[in-house]
């Protein structure tokens, strides 16, 4: 199976092909700021929600580690779940109800949160 | 009976002082320290609401566990041992990593709750004052619901819908069949744990059946409902992998439910009445018997709460957490249950500390295995709305779905499986 490899976000598409994925992520990319003034006390609760999967990722999970990841490229993907343009119906159905600021606040907890496990 | 202090508690639990890093029994007296949040029940609800309050609070607030057992088996992914793809001890978890993040602890059966003392008596009668409390005891099964059965009955037809003993007897009761046998499971009515769980649990009876071997033996489930979850991808993956092997009758084919017999093996419904060499009879259900004990629950059995806060409706220092809650649209579940409790612990440290509050989030998804890799999914998010806990967008399995979609379903079902442990256990 193809592999897109979304800076530290690995994707293992099923449905999309990884070239139509990065070239969706390109159309997106110049719309997509920091999260300077991001609400962290809302993020750090919204990513809550996060921890029930994503809080013991290894290199080989289908479920990613997002710790870390730069805020940036956190919002790109988050916004291509909620655009649908990344396939996985879970993450689409998270991602559907985070508001840019929502996803914002996220953005800036996982860049700096650390790992639990 | 005497007011439990931290030194005589610390002996009566066996805990050491060590791990307790403040006094959690004091009396309720004015200039106390810290406010004090106890959470009965160690499940998927209790240990995640006891951690995220613990970690979030940083010490502001004392937080007790109050869970009989040291070891927790979870009912979820019970199943994957049924069918032989996990062992028990893949299933058992512990708490040190709970007690490390701040949590007191405590193995021991929590006997009743006193709400105008705003207290808890333990078994042995020593008592936990608390500011706020946290239930989540999970389920109680209603043996009579099926006439003929009983506690004693679950030795000979077990219900396994609580993990441990009565899944590991119905897995030897399940690899001693013979070709030819008839396995009969007597399916729950809503509201119950884990509404793919029954249906799960015949593709894991119909494979380890098919992986031995067995040509003429048949699975009957005779359900009470007339529809159950996931039904159409479940139907048409047992017809894939297992054909003829599982027949579902609902009550329009069996005509209803008229008991069991364990001394003979029989399941009797209207339509027939079978012999079966393993009956798996899965009762209705209700919240757990504290809770019930203290109040909180309704004539459904279960506890009605707030879909805001979680906050039970009968009493405002007490949640409700888990499978014990009436979570308007959310299915029972552990995803659920961790779901549940994140809100329930932002809303006891918004009260508590005046830390800031959020509205309230929740989401849920459900994996089944139907085959080696090909497993299928259901899921939602979840707001208040219309007094109840409300699904918003969701999603389920297709009919027809390509191979590697459902291989890459199971591969994420035991990913979720190490998170969400993770999130409950530390």
């Amino acid at each position: 199976m193809p592999e897109a490899t979304a800076g530290q976000i690995s994707i293992r598409p099923t449905l999309s092909t990884s070239r139509a994925i990065a070239a969706y992520l390109l159309t997106i990319a110049g719309g997509v700021t920091a999260s300077y003034g991001a609400d962290a006390e809302l993020g750090r609760y919204l990513s809550s929600e996060c921890m029930t999967c994503h809080g013991t990722a290894k290199a080989d999970s289908t479920i990613p580690n997002i710790f870390g990841l730069g805020q940036v490229h956190f919002v790109e993907v988050l916004r291509a779940y909620r655009a649908k343009a990344l396939p996985n119906p879970v993450m689409q159905t998270i991602a559907d109800r985070l508001n840019d600021e929502d996803i914002a606040a996220l953005a800036l907890y996982f860049e700096t949160a650390k790992k639990p496990n | 009976m005497t007011e439990m202090t931290r030194r005589n508690f610390s002996l009566f639990a066996g805990a050491s002082l060590a791990t307790l890093s403040t006094p959690l029994f004091a009396p309720a007296v004015l200039g106390q320290a810290k406010p004090r949040v106890v959470v009965i029940g160690g499940g998927p609800g209790g240990a995640t609401v006891a951690r995220y309050v613990a970690k979030d609070s940083a010490g502001a607030v004392d937080v007790t566990l109050i869970e009989p057992l040291k070891n927790f088996t979870t009912c979820f992914f019970s199943n994957l041992y049924v069918g032989g793809f996990r062992d028990m001890k893949s299933l058992r978890h512990n708490y040190d990593k709970v007690r490390k993040g701040g949590v007191n602890v405590v193995n021991v059966m929590a006997g009743a709750v006193d709400r105008n003392k705003k207290q808890i008596t333990l078994a042995g009668g020593a008592r936990v004052p608390y500011d706020r409390l946290v239930i989540a005891p999970g389920i109680d099964l209603k043996w009579d619901s099926v006439p003929g059965y009983s506690e004693a009955a679950a030795q000979i037809m077990p219900h396994a819908w609580k993990p441990g003993a009565q899944t590991e007897l119905l897995v030897k009761k399940l690899n001693a069949l013979k070709d030819g046998d008839l396995i009969v499971m007597v399916a729950p009515p809503n509201p119950f744990r884990c509404p793919p769980g029954p249906y799960e649990r015949a593709s894991m009876f119909a494979h380890v059946l098919k992986k031995k071997g067995h040509k003429k033996s048949k699975i009957i489930i005779v359900d009470p409902k007339p529809a159950f979850s996931k039904q159409a991808v479940f139907m048409e993956g047992w017809e894939k992998h297992y054909p003829g092997m599982i027949e579902w009758q609902d009550p329009k084919i069996h005509g209803g439910i008229k008991g069991v017999d364990p001394k003979t093996g029989q399941v009797k419904t209207d339509f027939a009445t079978y012999k079966a060499a393993l009956a798996n009879v899965i009762p209705a259900q209700m919240a757990g018997k504290i809770a019930r004990d203290a109040g909180l629950a309704d004539q459904s059995g279960f506890c009605p709460i707030d879909p805001e806060s979680m906050k039970s409706k009968v009493d405002a220092n007490i949640f409700v957490v888990g499978d014990a809650a009436i979570p308007g649209d959310m299915p029972k579940s552990a995803f659920a249950a961790n779901s549940q409790a994140k809100v329930a612990a932002m809303i006891i440290r918004a009260e508590l500390t005046k830390s800031r509050a959020f509205p309230a989030r929740y989401s849920n998804t459900c994996w089944s295995l139907i085959a080696p890799d090909d497993d299928i999914k259901i899921g939602a998010s979840y707001e208040p709305g219309e007094g109840k806990i409300k699904q918003g967008t969701g999603f389920i399995s297709q009919k027809g779905e390509a191979a590697d979609i459902r291989k890459q379903n199971y591969k994420e079902s035991v990913d979720w499986y190490n998170g969400i442990v993770a999130d409950i256990f530390g």
